[in-house]
């Protein structure tokens, strides 16, 4: 049985001929995007190379994504159409499996990656079990930084590959847990898409021209609206957000401020500071303080149940510090439960120390405050 | 915001050919305007400013026609989209964020998705004949300097 296959899914062309599971020849281009202007020449050049002819092909093996949208345009409309004329039945062989099965065995995870533009990549993880590649995860376009630090997370020995590594290779990955394919393996190859289609066959999972279509994945709308509306912002608050901050408090708060305290903190206290942190137009945090002398007082700081440990607390601090140097007010203060370690990390790592207790300070549940101080 | 008057299809394609000259990878051209106006020979003149040996024709089928010059350039007619979620099926990012300049006829109907740093350009017929009221609007750094040379052209030219 002889196997033509062909892969332009991402900045690298390649294509294959493998008759009876022997590799007759491959061809790899990867000097920019001319597939459509190259494909054929190389199919051409090789089949006659090889002594075939076109009619000689069995299967046509295509990448059929994700990948490029124009690239896997390019790919299945050549060998659509081959398989067309030549009434041959065409494998979809996904190109994030073909990508993996480049590092046959590999003793790791293997996460091969495809450029997806604007900082993201088309992705998969993978496993080598008893010469088997097993999917771990299905394809999806994520952020090239979210893509590192889900792989740094999962602490073990990650291969990526793909010419998705041109992006994550801006982030810094000297001193993960992530591993660069060699060249040779780190771009599709069709020889690998040959081999996979080759058990496609066995298995019967071939399909005609007709029914043969590219899985373009992309981002949803959803996601996109999202991305969107995901940048964090902070600000004053002003009267007209008492409802959204005092729905945060009620939702943070066993003993929460009564809605009329913060109309007062707003209208009369001039004493009072408040910030509030926007993800979009949506307030998800605030912190308040009062400025005494040349002392800041802090007296709230809630996020939002649904947007916590998105660090937004953090930002929260921060523009209260900020706030408060703005009219040279360098001292910050504030009390915490004993109990409540996330916040206490949280404000150790802005700058504020440790410097005493409040015994029995909180009435709810007689527990004492801890003093902090930022200098 | 820039406004000529071109009194001829020539003028029009002109005024395309000096901004092609002037464009970069990563460039984004919107372009609206009345029908017939001469959206298609300004683009024919942007592709004659980089370069384009082919003959340039309006991809209204064809949705995105690929050029090369001394860059690429991407010509997009969006008149059949229904809307911005068919850009995302055409893949429209590899242009927008690729090797080369965009230049995107009925651009107002995928508004949603045109960068927010780009040069609109819109082409309106006048009372007389053959002469339109080009204005340019443009939005970032980037394309306020393109303007501005097309400034100093427009008042060496007339």
């Amino acid at each position: 049985m002889l196997i033509l296959a062909i892969d332009t899914s991402s900045a690298t062309a390649t294509t294959a001929l493998m008759e009876d599971g022997r590799l007759l020849a491959e061809y790899n281009q990867n000097s920019g995007k001319t597939h459509s202007q190259r494909l054929m020449l190389m199919i051409d050049d090789m089949l006659k190379s090889c002594g075939k002819k076109p009619e000689d092909v069995d299967l046509y093996a295509c990448a059929a994504g994700p990948g490029s949208f124009t690239g896997l345009r390019i790919g299945a409309s050549a060998v659509k159409t081959m398989a067309q004329v030549f009434n041959k039945p065409i494998a979809a062989v996904p190109t994030l499996d073909a990508l993996a099965y480049n590092l046959f065995n590999f003793n790791g995870l293997v996460c091969p990656t495809l450029d997806a533009q604007r900082g993201a990549v088309y992705s998969g993880l993978y496993k080598w079990e008893n010469n088997k590649l097993l999917k771990l995860e299905d394809y999806r376009v994520i952020d090239g930084k979210a893509l590192v630090d889900k792989l740094t997370a999962l602490n073990q020995q990650v291969a990526i590959l793909g010419d998705g590594v041109e992006v994550l290779k801006q982030i810094d990955l000297t001193k993960s847990n992530i591993l660069i394919a060699p060249p040779g393996h780190l771009q599709p190859r069709a020889s690998s898409g040959a081999a996979i289609a080759q058990q496609m066959q066995e298995n019967g999972f071939v399909e005609s021209c007709y029914s043969f279509r590219p899985v373009y994945i992309r981002k949803s709308q959803a996601e996109v609206e999202y991305e969107k509306k995901q940048e964090l912002t902070t600000r004053p608050m002003e009267l007209k957000d008492v409802d959204d901050v005092w729905e945060i408090e009620k939702l943070s708060f066993r003993t929460p401020w009564s809605r009329e305290s913060f109309v007062e903190e707003m209208q009369t206290n001039q004493r009072a500071r408040y910030v509030l942190a926007e993800l979009g137009d949506t307030v998800v945090g605030y912190g308040g303080m009062w400025f005494i002398v040349d002392e800041a007082h802090i007296t709230n700081i809630a996020v939002h149940p649904d947007y916590r440990g998105q660090k937004i607390g953090e930002k929260v601090v921060e523009a209260m510090i900020a706030a408060a140097q703005r009219e040279s007010i360098n001292s910050l203060t504030l009390e915490v439960r004993v109990t409540n370690t996330p916040a206490i990390n949280l404000y150790k790592k802005l700058g504020f120390d440790e410097v005493g207790i409040r015994k029995g300070y909180y009435t709810d549940t007689g527990e004492d405050a801890l003093i902090m101080w930022y200098k | 915001m820039l406004r000529i008057i071109s009194k001829s299809a020539e003028q029009t394609y002109k005024l395309g050919e000096k901004l092609g000259k002037n464009l970069q990878q990563g460039d984004i051209i919107c372009l609206t305007g009345d029908l017939g106006a001469g959206k298609t020979a300004f683009t024919k003149g942007i592709g004659a400013g980089l370069d384009v040996k082919e003959f340039i024709t309006s991809p209204t089928y064809t949705i995105i026609n690929e050029y090369n010059g001394s860059i690429p350039l991407f010509h997009f007619d969006v008149y059949r989209l229904e809307g911005v979620e068919e850009m995302y099926e055409l893949g429209y990012e590899e242009y927008f964020f690729g090797d080369g300049a965009v230049v995107i006829e009925w651009a107002d109907i995928v508004k949603d998705i045109i960068p927010q740093e780009r040069l609109w350009v819109t082409i309106l017929r006048s009372n007389e004949e053959d002469s339109r009221e080009i204005i340019f609007d443009a939005s970032g750094e980037r394309y306020q300097n393109i303007v501005e040379e097309l400034m100093q052209y427009a008042d060496t030219s007339h």
